[in-house]
């Protein structure tokens, strides 16, 4: 028992290393290193915020928000799970080393690839946390509700980068789907436009969403906005994240015995 | 006399310790698959020695690899997504043409033994060591492991080319369960045996494949795995690693860790390891003591080359020695004059040759003159098969059940046998065997190797005698002796290696005996010979006034 628990403390450790030494992987030769990885999501805030805010004088109605923290509190968590599920469906691939050479847990690797993306994420709330520094908004942050909204997102990123990951080494096409939900994903959220705009008798279909929840919910923690139909949101996420854990563990179990032989 | 019995307990000494070691495999093998060899060499070898094969396994450790009945079977589909679907469905699919990778195979591995992996390519060794590996799992069957194991796998050791050498070597630490500061204390350890100086902190895809190989070993064996899984990896290196390697696997022996060593050179698998596991066809074709099963597995492939000599023969064409078709001579044109040869009888023994045996009884001492030439006895002395030391012959050697090795052995020039060898002298090998069968183009031949398996003489009648063959009745023995000075060669233990074969060429022949390590001879120098071989030289020295 006690040496199991030993085990299991060293396989987190080394995980945590190994997510560490994923975040370098991308840029590892390049002269800038980390810097790309934070430029490349800075520069699509940017843009997005210049083309909302600066050209069509977007604001959020009613709340006395900052825009610059409405807009990353919606924006940082989507970006987080673009960047991870677009990448970790991958993940199978690029540790196919581990998967064809060693006896490694092979179950683990989403896993490396679900922190790696939550270490940059990290990076991403300080930078929002100090913008709300700045705009006198931080009194209004509640720590518990964003520590809820990061372990959402954590969770259901991880759950549905195990699916895809697990099934593209049989089945390429994974990789199209999964980039046409995230193009055109972004707009069944709220990250871009205000909830509050749209008709009362709407709002429940764009709650049946997960992710809407999280999104919802890191407005709240942030606070900008006290969350919309939270009640059906919240049931329909983990009522979803239920379903997909279980569909994406019988998957696992069934394909994971087989990538040795397709990777 | 003395010394021909001498010679003959030699033999037998070694027969004892082969025989002891057999019965070790006999238990592992009693549920294995029934190959024909298999039995043979059981029976044969462990019904000779009883007792002292129970003492033999006395002392022995518990099975750290135990494995019963294990089969793994591939799926072969058109379509990747169909062994998706046939994955994720319920009922059962035809998606899929099945192929049986492994069926049946059963062994045991013990602490501490080293075990090589023999058989042709597509045989199931990968196969088989990935589900040591644990990285494969075994569809029938089960496996048990008792130990960690580290594996080096088609030359990959987990790494990832883009992290550098020293993220991957700590990685692979520590996945094996070593702890990071434990690890970091190896380090040093590790790059100076792999030998890769700075580069360890390089991404691992800019390393050649002799530093890749390198690495991965040194990180592979700092593992401390109680198995260690070799396949194939060490072929990349250069001799100097090679040997590093060969001096920590007697370390890693002397450890306790049991060594798995795949390998297409069947020298380094018998030089290396003590059992051997011959897979073929999925199946275990030999388990059992390494030179048994090597000198089998060796004595099939002669066997294909025979099936295929046969078939050229079949056809009207065939290839000479240069590659190149010409036509198939009839059988009859053998006894001609100019393809004569020496034609011996049971009843003369010698001596009853034909017309044609007088010009083959070729150079007198006299005309030697490299030292290397070979006279034909076939002159009027007497001689019996009983004064030369008999030989015994495992079922692996035999080819052919009609062509028998009697004897093999070295004459000094006292004409007594001799088990150790002096450069520089003269000694004459002699060959006996007999024949069931009539052999119209006989060849007889020796291959002299080193411990390395590296071949310094590989001579047959054939070749020395200018191109000829010669003829055999059925039921009849013959002795061919081959005379020589023996060439200044490293100090050293040699084996010898002898054959009989009947064809036209050394390329097109059927291969009737080939006896691996029929006899070890010492060789002795009296001035050091520092590299394989020296050669006598006539040295000229002058010097002048400046």
């Amino acid at each position: 028992m006690k040496e199991s628990v030993k085990k299991a403390a060293a396989l987190a450790e080394l995980i945590r290393d190994m997510a560490a030494l994923d975040v370098t992987r991308a840029c590892k030769d390049d002269a800038f290193g980390i810097l790309w990885l934070i430029a490349r999501p800075v520069v699509t805030v940017m843009v997005y915020y210049i083309v909302f805010q600066i050209l069509f004088g977007m604001s959020v109605e009613a709340s006395g928000t900052p825009y610059a923290v409405w807009f990353l509190s919606g924006m940082l968590p989507w970006l987080f799970f673009a960047e991870t599920l677009g990448g970790g469906v991958l993940c199978y691939q690029e540790y196919g080393h581990l998967v064809k050479k060693i006896n490694f847990p092979v179950r683990t690797i989403p896993a490396i690839k679900v922190l790696a993306g939550l270490y940059i994420h990290m990076i991403f709330l300080a930078f929002l946390l100090s913008v709300a520094v700045f705009c006198n908004h931080i009194r209004k942050i509640r720590l518990p509700v964003l520590l809820y909204a990061v372990m959402c997102l954590a969770v259901f990123t991880g759950v549905l980068v195990k699916l895809c990951a697990v099934i593209r080494p049989f089945l390429k096409d994974v990789s199209e789907l999964t980039g046409i939900i995230l193009t055109a994903g972004i707009w069944t959220v709220p990250v871009l436009w205000d909830f509050r705009k749209v008709p009362a008798g709407l709002r429940g279909i764009f709650a049946i969403n997960p992710m809407f929840h999280v999104i919802q919910e890191y407005r709240r923690g942030l606070g900008c906005g006290e969350g919309e139909c939270r009640v059906l949101s919240g049931i329909m996420f983990w009522l979803v994240l239920s379903l997909l854990a279980a569909a994406s563990e019988v998957v696992y179990r069934r394909l994971s015995p087989h990538l040795a032989d397709v990777l | 006399m003395e010394t021909i019995i001498d010679a003959g307990d030699v033999w037998k000494m070694e027969e004892i310790t082969d025989a002891a070691d057999a019965g070790k495999m006999e238990e592992k093998t009693d549920a294995a698959d029934t190959g024909k060899m298999e039995e043979k060499t059981d029976a044969a070898d462990a019904g000779k020695m009883g007792e002292i094969t129970d003492a033999a396994d006395v002392g022995k450790k518990e099975a750290v690899i135990d494995a019963r009945d294990v089969g793994k079977s591939y799926r072969l589909y058109d379509r990747p997504f169909d062994r998706a679907a046939e994955a994720l469905s319920f009922g059962k699919n035809m998606r899929s043409t099945e192929k049986k990778a492994l069926s049946g195979i059963t062994f045991k591995v013990h602490r501490g033994e080293t075990v090589g992996l023999i058989g042709s390519n597509g045989a199931g060794k990968s196969t088989l060591l990935k589900i040591i590996a644990g990285v494969v799992k075994a569809d029938k069957g089960s496996i048990k492991i008792n130990g960690k194991v580290s594996a080096l796998l088609e030359l990959g050791a987990g790494f990832d080319p883009d992290y550098t050498g020293y993220e991957n070597v700590m990685l692979t630490g520590r996945i094996m369960g070593i702890n990071r500061d434990e690890m970091e204390k190896r380090v040093p350890d590790i790059i100076s045996f792999a030998d890769i100086g700075d580069y360890i902190n390089q991404p691992v895809r800019t390393y050649s494949s002799g530093m890749f190989a390198r690495l991965a070993f040194a990180s592979a064996i700092s593992t401390d795995a109680d198995i260690l899984i070799v396949d194939e990896a060490l072929s990349v290196g250069d001799t100097f690693f090679q040997n590093r390697c060969f001096r920590k696997f007697d370390e890693l022996k002397r450890r306790g860790v049991t060594l798995l060593i795949v390998s297409h050179d069947l020298e380094t698998v018998r030089r290396m390891t003590e059992n051997c596991l011959w897979i073929e066809k999925g199946r275990v074709r030999m388990y059992g003591r390494s030179r048994i099963v090597c000198n089998a597995y060796a004595a099939e492939i002669h066997q294909k080359e025979n099936e295929d000599y046969s078939r050229l023969m079949n056809n009207e064409d065939r290839a000479d020695d240069s590659g190149y078709l010409v036509h198939t001579y009839s059988g009859q044109t053998h006894s001609g004059q100019a393809r004569s040869g020496l034609t011996y009888s049971e009843h003369t023994d010698c001596g009853g040759g034909t017309g044609g045996s007088v010009e083959d009884v070729q150079p007198k001492s006299s005309d030697i003159q490299d030292g290397m030439e070979v006279l034909t006895f076939c002159s009027d002395e007497t001689w019996n098969v009983e004064d030369y030391p008999a030989m015994d012959i495992h079922e692996g050697d035999i080819l052919n059940e009609h062509v028998r090795i009697r004897s093999c052995c070295f004459l000094g020039e006292n004409g007594k046998a001799a088990g150790e060898l002096k450069s520089g002298r003269r000694y004459t090998l002699v060959i006996i065997f007999e024949t069931e069968i009539d052999l119209k183009e006989c060849i007889v031949g020796y291959v002299l190797q080193n411990k390395k398996g590296v071949s310094i003489v590989n001579s047959n009648t054939l070749t020395v005698r200018g191109g000829k063959t010669f003829e055999l009745k059925s039921g009849s023995v013959c002795r061919v002796s081959f005379s020589f000075l023996l060439p200044y060669l490293y100090e050293d233990e040699y084996l010898l290696d002898t054959a009989i074969a009947n064809g036209p060429s050394v390329m097109i022949n059927e291969m009737l005996t080939w006896r691996y390590g029929a006899l070890t001879v010492r060789i002795r120098n009296e001035r050091p010979c520092l590299a394989v071989m020296d050669i006598p030289a006539e040295v000229r020295i002058s010097s002048k006034q400046l």
